[in-house]
């Protein structure tokens, strides 16, 4: 290789030679290189800085501010009396902000020698909370009892990160109080955050997941307020930048009558069922129970799986609302939506006698009156107040299916009646057209016999049951049955009153009058069916109605060797006083056996709780009660 | 001694493009200092470190480079003793071994090796020119060179110098001529050596390669200072916050602010009209530095200004892709911006090589 290392380097002119021009020439590419260097770097920082600027703004933002939400009260429930019904109590939460724990596992351990919580699901609950910000504290454990709390306070200096925090806790004061009515809290989950718009609700909070707290939950929420803090990268606070009260939610004042519920979840207590109490006028629910029932307490804070759990699989379905969600058929009570048809549609004059032998022939088939030896001649009057099944099969057969189906739809049976709470059944009210529908087969003449007297297809909630009545009862309307009377706003006085929503019934004065004398007689005459509702002083009009579980054919029929579950279901609705009714009871007891003996009790307790306080512990009617066999119905 | 025509070549446009660099840098330590009050003001010390660098600077410059480079070996020499120095008696700041203590000082060799391991490499091109390019047996001492010069900083471990201090050699291998039969093998051995680098990286070094990949991989560690530096720098906006006003330095969620990050915190505060202004400052430097060496009529020089600015460039290019985001994060301060006494004497100690070239340019 030959060198250029003997040439005198100092004054080798660089330009002269190959090597020099290479150089120069790589130099001048260099300079190109940095130039585009320069040019890209000012393309991306052109990028970042103003195209994506928003973005980084909002960022840095978010990083110097905290905001610490302060969970609102959610409001009271009041009863129009101004009974408290459900309240909020403090409780303390013990919180840890992942972003001010340096040592978070070391925190942890403490915190779970010290109370005595299992570690391992203590990190869980801390991992469970990645892809939130670090700054939104990690529940460890909620409702810290005083004992823990003071001991978390003492070692406070350990446990960097480590907070207690004050939150509003559901407290239903009366107990097991309408549970069904009220529903209950709990956690939101996915769906009910993506449900609602931003900045309204954050994981973790509660929500009314339930009866009257789902459905208010909007008034009962409330404004969460917030504290606006600068922090450095530590946490620590700067400087609080705003700082905002959160808002109470608004107060719920209910329909519900304390007097009457207490009465009614007395009266429920051991008993599988629901009652609904209504005032006809208004539609106002006095009383809605359903049993068993739950304590909605247990909910307040969330409800923890074991409890959960338990609820979820009792045979008895305690979470079930059976006032709104029972779908059963309502046997003979339905005999007086086939009575006002008939009389509306003139098929039958109710002074018409018909024979009871105790059974009625159609074709070849056989129905009996569930009175073995027959009513005898019974006109209408007489048939409803003792619950003639020959008498309405023959009505029902002169009526035909469908315009059974119009009046039970004009008292709006087979249809929702609207009240606050979720989940309610609609029921069912069979038409023609809906069997072509729903079986594709023919409407059997036979089958209107079964609806006519409230068997068969037919199904209704004991909700339903108490509207029909109060339909009756009003003679020319019925009323949207409502649990809230009004919701009280304290921040800007408003006041959101619920009016009575009436449906009119174009169901003429006369037929009204007839059904409510015959109602009477169904608990006053001494062959009525329900002669043990009597309360002396008081007129009160009812009707008797028993579901089949199991048809009586297979079953034994001494009343005694019936296991529970094949047992009928037994109804009882009624209203009083007739002349002017004041409340509408509805009784719906599973496998309660036959509506006169068993339902009937239940409701003149509610009555007489209502219209006669306090409740007088007078004898059993039994100088009126007529034999048995005549109480009885089937 | 004196001579009126090294005055008149003093490249002044230089000069001041990094005298005003310096004074943006100082500008900037101010703002941060502001949020420290228990540290002795940092842009205090970083005057003194400039004064002390322009010291250096002002001996340098009257003094012939070729005579500087002549020696180039024997500085390299006493550079990597002291970063062999290092390892043994050094101080042990953030987990590496960088620090060597000067009474109240601490010095940093590997800063100073940078501009020796220039002055060695020029040195050694430049007294070994040949009109043929180079085959790979030319090439045997310079690459002892790298190794030697390499692995001490590695073991360190510093990361950003023992990859500057490749692209410093990679840069000479820019800037001769070799024979392209046997560059593009080795390139390619190189490139196909990559991946085993991976092994044996620290795994906090991986981890750094990776969040650059996926900053969200790790937000709050490894990926946290990548994502708070974008943050910065986007935030800023056209006009930036302002002085002092900026939220991410100031409450410091911005790591490394002095250092690594400064250009983070100046594009915070000053935004894309500020950020402008310093890449146009120092393009202004490279290209007269580059203008220098196209100029310089003599190997030793040419060499020379082209590899250190073209170093001062890399330094500028890796440090400014680190901040915002297209860059792992590799300890690469940004040249007399970023605060370090070393980094700016070392600096200066370079400028000065290069302004005394340009005044001898004719040479």
């Amino acid at each position: 290789m030959m060198l250029l290392q003997t040439m005198n380097i100092d004054i080798v002119d660089i330009s002269d030679n190959l090597v020099g021009k290479f150089l120069n020439n790589r130099v001048r590419i260099a300079v190109i290189l940095m130039l585009f260097a320069c040019c890209f770097i000012v393309a991306r920082l052109y990028y970042l800085q103003i195209l994506k600027g928003g973005k980084y703004v909002e960022l840095s933002t978010n990083n110097r501010i905290r905001v610490t939400t302060i969970a609102a009260p959610r409001g009271f429930v009041f009863s129009q009396k101004k009974e408290v019904l459900a309240s909020n109590n403090p409780s303390f939460d013990l919180n840890l902000i992942p972003q001010d724990t340096p040592d978070v596992d070391g925190v942890l351990e403490k915190i779970s020698t010290l109370l005595g919580l299992d570690k391992q699901s203590l990190k869980k609950r801390v991992a469970g909370q990645r892809g939130r910000p670090p700054f939104e504290p990690v529940t460890l454990k909620k409702e810290l009892p005083w004992e823990e709390m003071s001991l978390v306070l003492t070692n406070k200096m350990d446990l960097h990160g480590i907070s207690i925090d004050v939150q509003p806790k559901r407290y239903y004061s009366q107990g097991f109080f309408a549970t069904h009515a009220f529903g209950f809290l709990g956690e939101i989950d996915r769906n009910e955050l993506a449900k609602y718009p931003q900045g309204i609700y954050r994981q973790g909070d509660l929500i009314g997941k339930f009866g009257l707290e789902k459905w208010g939950e909007q008034y009962l929420r409330g404004q969460k307020g917030g504290v606006q803090t600068e922090v450095d990268a530590y946490g620590n606070r700067q400087k609080v930048l705003a700082e905002i009260d959160p808002t109470v939610g608004c107060n719920m004042v209910v329909t519900l009558d304390v007097r009457v519920q207490r009465v009614v979840e007395e009266q429920l207590k051991d008993k599988v069922g629901a009652v609904v109490a209504m005032n006809p006028a208004t539609g106002e629910i006095l009383a809605l129970a359903s049993s068993p029932a739950f304590n909605a307490n247990l909910f307040a804070r969330g409800i923890d799986y074991a409890e959960w759990n338990k609820l979820t699989t009792d045979p008895l379905h305690p979470l079930l609302n059976r006032a709104i969600q029972t779908q059963q058929p309502p046997g003979s009570v339905f005999k007086i939506i086939t009575a006002i048809a008939a009389l509306e549609e003139k098929v039958i004059d109710p002074s018409e006698r018909i024979f009871c032998p105790g059974y009625y022939n159609l074709g070849n088939t056989t129905f009996r009156c569930w009175k073995k030896g027959g009513h005898g001649s019974v006109n209408m009057h007489e048939a409803i107040v003792r619950s003639c099944d020959t008498y309405f099969y023959t009505v029902g057969q002169r009526l035909g299916v469908d315009r059974i189906h119009k009046y039970a739809t004009m008292f709006g049976l087979g249809e929702k009646t609207g009240i606050e709470l979720e989940g309610e059944k609609s029921g069912l009210i069979p038409s023609e057209a809906w069997k072509k529908k729903k079986y594709g087969v023919v409407w059997q003449k036979g089958e209107t016999t079964s609806i006519a007297v409230g068997q068969g297809y037919i199904q209704t909630t004991p909700l339903q049951i108490a509207t029909f009545f109060c339909g009756v009862a009003n003679g020319s309307f019925i009323p949207r049955p409502r649990l809230v009377h009004e919701v009280d706003c304290d921040i800007n006085n408003e006041k959101v009153f619920f009016q009575t929503e009436k449906r009119d019934l174009p169901v003429s004065p006369k037929t009204i009058a007839f059904i409510k004398e015959a109602l009477m007689g169904v608990v006053h005459d001494p062959t009525g069916t329900a002669t043990k509702v009597r309360i002396d002083g008081l007129t009160i009009g009812g009707k008797t109605g028993t579901a089949q579980v199991v048809s009586r054919r297979f079953v034994a029929s001494k009343e005694e060797d019936i296991p529970w579950q094949y047992k009928d279901h037994a109804w009882f609705v009624c209203m009083a006083p007739v002349e002017k009714p004041e409340i509408v009871v509805s009784v719906f007891l599973e496998h309660g056996g036959h509506g006169g003996s068993a339902a009937g009790p239940v409701a003149r307790a509610v009555v007489a709780a209502y219209l006669k306080p306090p409740l007088q512990k007078t004898p059993e009617p039994s100088s009126h009660a007529a034999p048995d066999d005549e109480t009885e119905e089937d | 001694m004196f001579d009126r025509k090294l005055i008149s070549h003093f490249d002044f446009t230089l000069f001041f493009a990094v005298m005003l660099i310096c004074a943006l840098g100082i500008l900037n330590l101010c703002s941060i200092c502001s949020s420290e009050e228990n540290i002795a003001p940092l842009y205090y010390k970083q005057i003194s470190w400039i004064l002390i660098g322009l010291f250096f600077l002002l001996i340098i410059i009257n003094i012939n480079y070729v005579t500087i480079i002549r020696y180039g070996y024997y500085f390299h020499a006493v550079a990597l003793f002291l970063v062999l120095l290092v390892l043994f008696i050094g101080k042990t700041k953030l987990g590496s071994q960088r620090w060597l203590a000067l009474g109240p000082l601490s010095l940093q060799p590997s800063e100073l090796i940078k501009i020796t391991f220039m002055l060695a490499l020029s040195k050694f091109f430049a007294e070994n020119l040949s009109h043929r390019p180079y085959n790979l047996q030319d090439l045997v001492a310079p690459l002892l060179l790298l190794l030697i010069t390499f692995f001490p900083i590695y073991v360190q471990p510093d990361l950003g110098t023992a990859g500057i201090i490749c692209l410093i050699f990679f840069s000479y291998l820019f800037f001769i001529n070799i024979n392209k039969k046997m560059f593009y093998p080795f390139l390619g051995l190189c490139l196909a050596s990559l991946p085993c680098v991976w092994f044996v990286l620290k795994d906090y070094q991986k981890q750094r390669i990776l969040v650059f990949l996926d900053p969200d991989l790790d937000p709050l560690h490894a990926g946290y200072q990548l994502i708070q530096s974008k943050i910065a720098v986007g935030s800023g906006g056209f006009f930036g916050k302002g002085f002092k006003m900026g939220t991410q330095s100031q409450l410091r969620f911005l790591p490394e602010q002095h250092t690594d990050f400064v250009f983070s915190v100046w594009s915070e505060e000053w935004g894309l009209a500020g950020c402008c202004l310093v890449v146009f400052l120092y393009f202004i430097f490279f290209y007269r530095g580059m203008r220098i060496s196209y100029n310089c009529k003599n190997f030793y020089g040419s060499y020379f200004a082209a590899s250190i600015s073209f170093f001062f460039f890399m330094q500028f290019l890796i440090n400014i892709c680190m901040t915002i985001g297209l860059f792992p994060v590799v300890g690469v301060t940004l040249p007399f911006f970023s605060y370090g006494g070393s980094s700016v004497i070392s600096c200066m100690v370079g400028l000065g090589i290069l302004l005394s070239i340009s005044m001898r340019i004719s040479k």
